[in-house]
């Protein structure tokens, strides 16, 4: 995982939206979305506005290192879901550490909240209206699996 | 002769062909119908009477508004006005964004539904759609509870006003949306709120405006319930009235077979529920926060159309914070239901 670079937000396949004490992020490529509760909301913002995930993943572990972990861990998450990508010529864009909205809060929290996803959604989105289709019924109701013997 | 195939960088000049060969069309051969919903005027051309019919029974008819839009609906079948069987997608794979971005950067909005073959092409800039079908009655099975929902939802947008997946009832003028997922049980409550004396403006799909406060406005004049859920809220007499089941094992109850009708021409939304089939001894309500509720209502409404996505979410958490929300923890007792909703209501700010 590449925590040196610096990440933005996967737009315009991902949108987020910021309600305080969660954000909600929705994949529009596959209709995955997810929530962040808390200091993951945080870092959530704090990844938005170009702070290194290698800088959080340190700040977090110098505290305690199961949250550099845990920090670790949420971040790879949000990467391999593909919410947020790296900027191509991240070198020297990095925030500093002291303005992150995690910083206090990861001193202050007890753990991480990891990233809740939900599904019900992405059958919608994902069924290959060509192959999948019931003809009958049409899209975007997915057809039964055909029988196998 | 073989359907022509369509791929994505044909795709709007297909679009285009279709909206200007309908609007060519000899008009004495089609049957106008004149539709109105809040901020539209609709003159639909049909080839087929029977779905002329069809959309204008189910369609709200209600009061566009003096600042209504006007457009211009074609609803056309190959075969009644003698045009060549619509296209066929033409590539192995079927990317939707690839198909919004085409028609996007073409100032054009699209659908496509493979196995009925059914291309729907809206133009904002010249107020005008066509649906071609290949003959009368191939429309997806769900056109009749919801006809011309992906038109309505484009026209309705060039307003700002969206198309929402959001159940709804009311009490004088105030009223709440019910938001979740198929199966979450905003039929069941509306049709029980309606069965206690309470209003709506649907129980699927409704149009909302933000505005100086939200408002809900209808779409269509029927409920839809399965068997169970009309036994539950009107007593098990009452589905002799509603006809046959639809194609998900449902009745579609048209206003007229309910009187006096629930249907209002609008609502001021005050708050948003979420219901949750409980099975609890007395309904509940309890505070969620604007992101569970935007969990709850953006996806379902979001997702079940067709593109504009983004802007989709974007009012759905306006709305979200906005409203104070709720979780609508439901018993199994109709009136106690509709009991509870009316004094939560009545309980609200006007």
């Amino acid at each position: 995982m590449h925590f040196e670079a610096v990440y933005e937000v996967s737009t315009p396949d991902v949108v987020a939206e910021d309600f305080g004490g969660e954000v909600v992020v929705l994949n529009l490529a596959n209709g995955r979305y997810f929530s962040l509760l808390g200091v993951s909301a945080d870092i959530w913002r704090d990844l938005a506005r170009g702070h290194k995930p290698r800088d959080l993943i340190d700040y977090a572990a110098a505290a305690r290192a199961s949250l550099g972990e845990a920090v670790a861990a949420l971040i790879s998450g949000l990467i391999s879901e593909g919410l947020v990508r790296p900027l191509t010529d991240s070198e020297g864009r990095a925030s500093p550490m002291e303005a992150a909205s995690a910083a206090a809060a990861l001193l202050a929290c007890e753990e991480v909240p990891p990233m809740e996803s939900f599904d019900d959604m992405a059958e919608l989105i994902l069924a290959d209206p060509i192959h999948d289709v019931d003809e009958d019924i049409g899209w975007p109701v997915k057809r039964d699996p055909a029988p196998t013997a | 002769m073989p359907p022509v195939r369509i791929d994505v960088a044909s795709l709007p000049a297909y679009g285009r062909r279709l909206i200007h060969e309908a609007a060519d069309l000899s008009r004495s051969s089609l049957h106008l119908r004149q539709l109105s919903i809040y901020g539209l005027n609709i003159d639909a051309w049909f080839s087929d009477p029977g779905y002329a019919d069809l959309c204008t029974r189910n369609i709200a008819q209600t009061p566009p508004g003096a600042s209504a839009a006007k457009i211009t609906l074609f609803l056309l079948d190959a075969a009644s006005i003698g045009a060549p069987a619509p296209a066929r997608w033409g590539e192995n794979t079927f990317d939707r964004a690839a198909f919004n971005e085409a028609l996007a950067a073409a100032g054009l909005h699209g659908a496509y539904l493979h196995d009925p073959r059914v291309w729907q092409f809206f133009s904002p800039k010249e107020r005008a759609g066509v649906q071609m079908i290949r003959e009368p009655g191939a429309t997806p099975d769900w056109e009749a509870g919801g006809p011309l929902r992906v038109f309505l939802h484009w026209a309705a947008a060039m307003g700002g006003a969206r198309l929402c997946h959001a159940a709804t009832l009311g009490h004088a003028g105030k009223g709440v949306l019910l938001s979740g997922a198929g199966g979450s049980g905003k039929s069941g409550t509306t049709l029980a709120g309606i069965a206690g004396g309470l209003s709506t403006v649907g129980d699927d799909y409704c149009l909302l405006t933000l505005g100086d406060g939200p408002s809900a406005h209808p779409l269509y004049r029927i409920l839809k319930q399965d068997p169970a859920g009309v036994a539950r809220a009107l007593g098990s007499a009452a589905s002799s009235r509603f006809g046959a089941l639809n194609w998900q094992g449902k009745y579609e109850i048209h206003a007229s077979a309910l009187s006096p009708s629930p249907f209002v021409d609008r609502l001021t939304i005050k708050a948003l529920l979420l219901p949750k089939v409980a099975q609890a001894p007395r309904s509940e309500l309890r505070p969620v926060s604007a992101g569970v509720a935007m969990r709850a209502f953006a996806p379902s409404s979001v997702f079940q159309l067709p593109d504009d996505e983004a802007r989709g979410i974007q009012f759905a958490a306006a709305l979200c914070r906005k409203l104070p929300c709720y979780e609508l923890l439901l018993s199994e007792d109709a009136e106690d239901i509709a009991g509870t909703i009316r004094r939560f209501i009545e309980g609200l700010p006007a």
